[in-house]
C-alpha cells in the first residue's frame, strides 16, 4: 500500500499532530460530527473546525495549559490557553452547553436578549453584569473588545468576515462555529465537546454526551421497525411570498423525522444547502402529507397561518389538524428554546417528534419544544 | 412596422396571462386549466387550489401592478419632462418602501392591508412633492436626478435604521417582502389591482391631451388655458397611489416604471398620451407577466427573483435611451 491508499483521515490526523507536537499519537474525540475534530497531543489539544466560515478553509486552534512547553510553528488560526475564563458567545446553540458544563461564569458577552431564552443570561443582562455586543450586521466589534474576552465564539458571514479581522487585530481569538452546518441532530450535540475542550470540562461533556446520544439511541430504536407503509409524511417549514424553504434530504431536519419514524416529503432533495422552492411544487407534493411541523416565527394559532396565506388552510394537515411547530417555549421577545436548549437536548425533539408521529409509542411523554397550532 | 393604434396591444396581455395559468413548475392538463376557468373544476384538487388560488392571484396581480407602474414611470416622465425619470429613479418606490418599514417594522407589525399600502402611498407621496419643489427650482434635469438618487439613499437609510431595532418576525417579514414578487396570497389585491389599473388608464386617457401640453413646456400649457398646478397635483398624486399601492403588496419591483414608457414610444406611431397612456398600460402587464413567468422557471421547482428578470430586460431599454439621448440631454 503505498501513501495514496492510506485513508484521507488518518493522513490528516498525523500531520495535525506530528506537525505541532513532534511524534505525538493523536487520539480522535469527534467522530460524528463532521465539521470539527479535536485531537489530544503531547502539550496541546488540536481543534480543527472545517468551513466554519461558508466556503472558508479549515482553521486548526491550539488549546494550551498556561506554562506548557508548547511551540507555536505559526500553522495556527489561534493559540488558545485554557481553560478559558472569559469567553464572548455570539450563538444561541452554544449557552446551553456553558450552562450545561457549569461554566455559565465564564460568559462575558452574548449578541442579543431578543435571542436568548435562559432565565439566568437574561437576569445577568438585566442587571447590567452581562454586555450585548449585537448579531449579524448590528455586531459592535468595540463592545466586544471592551468586554476583555480571552475567546470569542461566533458564525462568521463569509471567509472575509470583518469581525473576526478586528478582533484579530485586538489580539483576540476567534473560533469560527459550524455547529449550525453539521447534518445530523448528534453531530450537532457534539459541539459540547469543543466547549469542554476550551473550559477543561472534558470529562462532564463526555459523560452528557454519552448520556443523551444513548438516551436518542434508545429512542430511535423505538422507530426503527416501523414499515414505511406507518410512517407518516411530513411537511416541513413554511412560505413566505410564494417561495417555501425547504431543507436537503441530508439535512438535521431529515434526520430527526427519519429517526422519529416520520417520512420526509423530500426525502429525494440533494441540494447543498435548504432550497426555494415554488409554492405550487410544494402543494402538490403536500397533498400527501400527514402531518407538518415547523412553521414561521410568531404562527402559533390556526388564526396566525390563514391571516399570512388563506391557502394554507387547504394544505391537508391543516384540514387533519395535524400542525405542530417548535413554539412552546417562546419568550415576547421572539427568543426561542428551539433554537438554544433544544441544540444540546436532540433526545428531547426526538421525544417530541415521535410523540406527534407514533403518540402510542411514547403515551406519557408530554411535548417540551412542539406544541400543535390548534387549540 | 409602428402601430397607429393601442387596441392590437390588447392581445399580448391576454394571451400572456393564459400562458401562466397554464405553465408552471406543476404540470396541469389544458383541460383542468379549461375547466377551472369555466367553473366546472373541483375546487378541493390539487389542480384547482394550483390554478385558482396559486397561479390566478400572481396573474391578476402583476397584470394590474404592472401596468400601474408603467402608467406611474410615464406619469413621472411627463410631468419632470425627464426621460429617465420613474419610481425608482427619482426615489419615489424608496419613500414608498419607508412608509412599508415603518408599519412593518414598527412593535405593532402591520401584515399587508391597509395601514401598510396608506404608509407607502403617504411615503411615495412625500418625495414626489419634494422632487417637484426641487424641479420648480433647479429646472436641471441631471440635478433632479442626482436628488432623486438622494432621496433614495435617504430612505432607504431611514429604512435600515427602523430595521436595527426591529424584532426579528418583523425584520423577516421586510425582508422578505424587499426581495419583490407579484406572488401574492389570494384576497383584496388580486381583485383590487386590475381594475386600479383600468381605472388610472381611463383617468390618464381623459387626461392625455393635457399631458401632451405639459411636453411642450409651461408657457404653451398656460397659454392654452391649463392650470399646470392642478394638472401636476393630480398626476402626481394618481402616480403616488399606484407606487404606494404596488410596492406595499408587492415589494419594490425594478425597472418597469422608467422603462416600459420608452417600449410604448418605440412602438408607437404617435408619441401623443391618447396612444401612449394605454400603450404603456398594456405593455407594462404584458412584461409584469412574462417576467413573472419566466421568473417561475417553468418547469423546474426552483424560482429567480422578480427584479433580477426586470433588470434583465430593463437595463438594456435604459442604456439605449442614454444613447438616444446624448451628452447631457435627457429631455422627452
Amino acid at each position: 500500500m503505498n501513501s495514496r491508499q492510506i485513508p484521507r483521515p488518518i493522513v490528516s490526523r498525523m500531520i495535525l499532530c506530528l506537525v505541532p507536537a513532534l511524534l505525538a499519537i493523536p487520539q480522535v474525540l469527534a467522530q460524528e460530527a463532521t465539521r470539527f475534530q479535536i485531537l489530544q497531543c503531547d502539550h496541546a489539544t488540536i481543534l480543527e473546525v472545517r468551513d466554519g466560515s461558508p466556503g472558508g478553509t479549515a482553521e486548526r486552534y491550539a488549546l494550551v495549559r498556561h506554562n506548557a512547553p508548547f511551540v507555536d510553528d505559526g500553522s495556527y488560526a489561534a493559540v488558545i490557553t485554557i481553560p478559558v475564563r472569559r469567553i464572548a458567545v455570539l450563538s444561541s446553540s452554544i449557552l446551553p452547553h456553558l450552562e450545561d458544563l457549569g461554566v455559565l461564569d465564564t460568559l462575558v458577552a452574548v449578541d442579543d436578549r431578543r435571542r436568548i431564552y435562559n432565565r439566568q443570561i437574561l437576569s445577568r443582562i438585566e442587571e447590567g453584569l452581562l454586555p450585548e455586543v449585537g448579531g449579524g450586521a448590528r455586531i459592535d466589534r468595540e463592545r466586544i473588545i471592551a468586554a476583555r474576552p480571552d475567546l470569542v465564539l461566533y458564525s462568521p458571514v463569509g471567509t472575509e468576515d470583518a469581525t473576526v479581522a478586528a478582533l484579530d487585530a485586538a489580539g483576540i481569538p476567534v473560533i469560527s462555529l459550524a455547529d449550525w452546518r453539521e447534518p445530523t441532530p448528534l453531530a450537532r450535540l457534539q459541539w459540547i465537546r469543543v466547549v469542554g475542550a476550551l473550559t477543561e470540562r472534558t470529562a462532564q461533556a463526555e459523560a452528557i454526551l454519552q448520556e443523551r446520544s444513548a438516551r436518542y439511541a434508545e429512542l430511535r430504536d423505538l422507530t426503527r421497525r416501523i414499515p414505511a407503509d406507518r410512517r407518516p409524511r411530513v411537511l416541513v417549514n413554511a412560505p413566505w411570498r410564494g417561495q417555501w424553504p425547504v431543507p436537503p434530504a441530508d439535512s438535521y431536519v431529515a434526520q430527526f423525522i427519519e429517526d422519529a419514524g416520520g417520512r420526509y416529503l423530500w426525502e429525494d432533495l440533494d441540494a447543498p444547502a435548504t432550497e426555494f422552492l415554488d409554492f405550487e411544487t410544494v402543494v402538490l407534493r403536500a397533498a400527501a402529507a400527514e402531518v407538518w411541523i415547523n412553521l414561521n416565527a410568531g404562527w402559533n394559532t390556526p388564526g396566525d397561518l390563514i391571516a399570512e396565506d388563506p391557502r394554507l388552510a387547504s394544505m391537508a394537515p391543516f384540514a387533519s389538524g395535524h400542525v405542530y411547530h417548535y413554539g412552546a417555549r417562546e419568550r415576547a421577545s421572539g427568543a426561542n428554546d428551539f433554537w438554544e436548549s433544544g441544540a444540546a437536548h436532540p433526545e428531547i425533539v426526538l421525544a417530541d417528534l415521535i410523540r406527534i408521529f407514533h403518540p402510542e409509542l411514547l403515551p406519557d411523554h408530554r411535548l417540551f419544544y412542539y406544541r400543535s397550532i390548534f387549540p | 412596422m409602428r402601430l397607429g393604434s393601442p387596441l392590437p396591444l390588447l392581445l399580448p396581455p391576454l394571451l400572456l396571462a393564459g400562458l401562466s395559468l397554464t405553465i408552471g413548475s406543476v404540470a396541469v392538463p389544458i383541460r383542468e386549466v379549461i375547466a377551472a376557468v369555466a367553473g366546472t373544476l373541483d375546487p378541493e384538487s390539487v389542480n384547482a387550489i394550483i390554478l385558482l388560488d396559486i397561479r390566478l392571484p400572481r396573474v391578476l396581480v402583476a397584470l394590474g401592478g404592472g401596468a400601474m407602474l408603467a402608467l406611474a414611470g410615464l406619469i413621472m416622465q411627463t410631468v419632470f419632462r425627464n426621460a429617465l425619470a420613474g419610481p425608482g429613479v427619482l426615489g419615489v418606490g424608496s419613500g414608498a418602501g419607508l412608509g412599508v418599514a415603518v408599519v412593518m417594522l414598527s412593535p405593532v407589525a402591520g401584515r399587508i392591508a391597509t395601514p401598510t399600502v396608506l404608509a407607502a402611498t403617504a411615503g411615495a407621496l412625500f418625495v414626489l412633492t419634494l422632487i417637484l419643489t426641487v424641479d420648480r427650482y433647479l429646472e436641471q434635469t441631471v440635478l433632479v436626478l442626482v436628488l432623486g438618487l438622494l432621496f433614495s439613499y435617504a430612505a432607504s437609510a431611514l429604512a435600515q435604521v427602523l430595521m436595527a431595532g426591529a424584532d426579528p418576525e418583523g425584520l423577516q417579514r421586510y425582508v422578505y417582502w424587499s426581495f419583490g414578487s407579484f406572488a401574492v396570497a389570494p384576497g383584496w389585491p388580486q381583485i383590487a389591482f386590475p381594475p386600479a389599473a383600468i381605472g388610472a388608464t381611463v383617468l390618464l386617457r381623459a387626461l392625455a391631451s393635457r399631458m401632451d401640453t405639459l411636453l411642450l413646456g409651461d408657457l404653451y400649457a398656460e397659454s392654452s388655458g391649463i392650470d399646470l398646478r392642478v394638472l401636476r397635483r393630480t398626476l402626481l398624486l394618481v402616480a403616488g397611489v399606484l407606487v404606494g399601492l404596488c410596492t406595499a403588496v408587492c415589494g419594490p419591483i425594478a425597472f418597469l416604471g422608467v422603462a416600459v414608457p420608452h417600449i410604448a414610444r418605440g412602438i408607437a406611431a404617435s408619441a401623443r398620451h391618447r396612444f401612449l397612456v394605454p400603450a404603456t398600460a398594456l405593455i407594462g402587464a404584458s412584461l409584469a407577466v412574462t417576467a413573472d413567468l419566466v421568473s417561475r422557471l417553468p418547469g423546474s421547482d426552483r424560482v429567480l427573483p422578480l427584479n433580477a428578470v426586470l433588470s434583465l430586460v430593463g437595463v438594456p431599454v435604459i442604456v439605449v435611451v442614454l444613447l438616444r439621448s446624448g451628452r447631457g440631454r435627457l429631455s422627452l
